[in-house]
């Protein structure tokens, strides 16, 4: 495979590795990690250059020919499924005068073509025909793989969600997914056919803040009591999310203690919060339909242990964050040093009853889209820490609390106390700083 | 398109004055008193596709019921909304009334309108939405009721930041 960054070589960075790990000690990192737009193009290089990144999942490209088009960093990219239905993730950009050639969203074609002098494109990336082809040397430069759409360097599919690394080397997916795949899995297991799809659209806000802050917050139980404030009835129980069910309860009043929740971590900076703060499991016609649907599939026992929630946000470093809660998946589109997008895509449970799913797609308005009422105050929060960091009065951002992992977890890495930021020290002592001194993860500043 | 005879039955200017009273009510901040114009079963929808029927077949930037509508209202008021601190201020503006000739079972009038909606919070850039309104309305007493107000953004399927106030 040819890898796609042959096709624009590295810059030479204004920062030095002793500049970088400087910036980084164990408890606290520096405020440039979040307003310094050549550290922000160093990582865009660096870290979304190195680390498996979410594409999105194969879901959104059910039929041959259909696409999608995204970014990996600043580098767009489009995910298509070819005649043979295999998936390819390759540069959108055309091999001759470096244009895009697909400027759509999503939809479905057999050939990508170039708008400017016509090369086109099959929908596995290679070159089909390009007019005048004599001139460029005729059958052989059309079958050459250096004239068509460069495919990421490694690709890899882990239950339906792709991931790309524009690196030719580093850790394998498997590898680098590590204790987290068990979040993936407990999201998967949840569908009465073992497989998830990408359905009912994508809600997408901005964020005017660096794309870590919204890393951070993904292993961050306590800033619920008071970002979240605002959700909460007398009583200390959120709104109800659609139309009953179950409450998340956040009790501001009277303090709840996140502590017994835990927060687990793994190599490579990734993490799950403890379970969700309900106190019921949902009920009704439909769920019990579902859950009769899981039962038929697996047993009493095993559908138990599917059902049971013992996580809330799980975050894989540093691309996504996803809830089975919540039922939706968050990818994080870095823009700039002080702008993110951010895409979440309601997820259905395949072989789930079709209102169980309908319900998780609408109760994604009140939750996590830009109009509603939980993700707001993240972003505002997100963005207030943005305006504070320009103060030169104070270099540091800390990620102090509970010094130390915490105890070793089954499933791999750490288990710490429900407001331990140790999974943030993982990410950026163990990882970013790697990323940045041209490593590939998991390394100890 | 509009008949003059549905143009009798339903004067265009009680319903423009309903709308802009309407759109006069979120600009002052009025909530609990805009939330009132709704029927029991009314919603306030702004969906994230141009052609989107139903809140379940794609996700929305609003769907709020009355009960939802309730729990935002009540957040709003909150003395720690963090995302109306400082509050928006916002000027909407509604244009292009146009009264369905032939409105459907669930209303008693569906009114098409044009939106401009000015939004500003102290200390950061003015910010602007655009699109168009459908209403369906029911006839209470001498005046509306509103079933449905959806709100299509010409850009409802882009990325928006944080929205705390209804367009
Ligand atoms: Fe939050």
């Amino acid at each position: 495979m040819t890898d796609i960054r042959e096709a624009c070589a590295k810059t030479t960075p204004r920062i030095s590795e002793a500049e970088i790990r400087a910036l980084v000690r164990p408890d606290r990192i520096h405020r440039r990690l979040y307003t310094d737009p050549d550290l922000f193009d160093l990582e865009m290089e660096r870290v979304f250059g190195q680390a498996w990144i979410l594409v999105g999942h194969d879901s959104q490209v059910p039929k041959p020919h259909d696409f999608v088009t995204t970014r990996i960093g600043k580098e767009p990219v489009i995910m298509s499924r070819d005649a043979n239905g295999a998936v390819h993730v390759v540069a959108n950009r055309c091999a001759h005068r470096g244009l895009q050639v697909c400027a759509t969203e999503s939809g479905s074609t057999r050939h990508f073509k170039c708008p400017y002098h016509g090369w086109s494109y099959r929908s596995d990336g290679s070159l089909a025909s390009m007019p005048n082809a004599v001139s460029y040397g005729g059958r052989d430069a059309i079958a050459d793989p250096a004239n068509g759409l460069r495919p990421v360097a490694r690709m890899a599919i882990y239950r339906g969600f792709v991931f790309a690394s524009l690196s030719p080397t580093g850790p394998s997916l498997d590898e680098y997914l590590n204790g987290i795949k068990t979040s993936i899995d407990d999201l998967v297991d949840r569908a009465p056919d073992g497989e998830i799809a990408f359905v009912g659209g994508c809600s997408r806000y901005i964020v005017r803040a660096n794309w870590k802050t919204q890393i951070d917050n993904g292993v961050d139980l306590h800033h619920a009591t008071y970002t979240h404030v605002s959700t909460l009835d007398a009583d200390g129980r959120q709104f109800s999310r659609h139309g009953g069910g179950p409450r998340i309860l956040i009790d501001g009043k009277r303090s709840i203690d996140w502590e017994p929740f835990g927060v687990v971590g793994f190599p490579y900076g990734h993490g799950y919060q403890g379970r969700p703060p309900v106190e019921t499991l949902p009920s009704g016609p439909i769920y019990e339909d579902y859950v009769s649907r899981l039962v038929a599939k697996h047993g009493e026992e095993r559908t138990k242990a599917i059902l049971k929630y013992d996580r809330f946000n799980s975050v894989v470093y540093p691309s996504f964050t996803f809830q089975a809660f919540g039922q939706h998946v968050r990818i994080v589109r870095p823009t700039a040093v002080d702008k993110t997008e951010i895409r979440v895509y309601p997820v259905a449970l395949k072989g789930a009853p079709e209102a169980y799913n309908r319900a998780a797609i609408r109760s994604l308005a009140a939750t996590h889209s830009a109009a509603s009422m939980i993700q707001t105050d993240d972003i505002e929060v997100f963005e207030r820490a943005q305006r504070g960091l320009a103060s030169t009065s104070n270099d540091w951002v800390l990620f102090a609390g509970h010094p130390g992992k915490g105890e070793e977890w089954h499933e791999g890495g750490w288990r710490g106390s429900g407001t331990s930021e140790f999974v943030s020290r993982i990410q950026y002592a163990e990882n970013w700083v790697s990323y940045m001194c041209g490593g590939q993860g998991n390394a100890v500043a | 398109m509009l008949s003059l005879e549905s143009a009798r039955r339903h004067d265009i200017r009680a319903v423009e004055q309903f709308l802009f009273a309407e759109a006069r009510l979120l600009d002052e901040r009025h909530f609990e008193e805009w939330a009132e114009l709704f029927t029991e079963d009314g919603v306030y929808w702004a969906p994230t596709r141009h052609d989107q029927k139903s809140p379940e077949e794609a996700v929305s930037l609003f769907y709020d019921d009355r009960v939802t509508m309730a729990a935002r209202v009540k957040r709003l008021r909150h003395p720690d909304v963090h995302i109306q601190i400082p509050i928006s201020r916002t000027t909407h503006l509604v244009t292009n009334i146009e009264i369905d000739p032939v409105p459907p079972d669930d209303a008693d009038i569906r009114v098409f309108a044009a939106f401009m909606v000015a939004e500003y919070r102290e200390n950061a850039d003015p910010r602007w939405y655009a699109g168009r309104y459908e209403y369906r309305l029911k006839s209470f007493g001498a005046g509306f009721r509103i079933a449905l107000k959806k709100a299509t953004l010409v850009n409802c399927d882009g990325a928006f930041t944080s929205m705390a106030v209804y367009i």
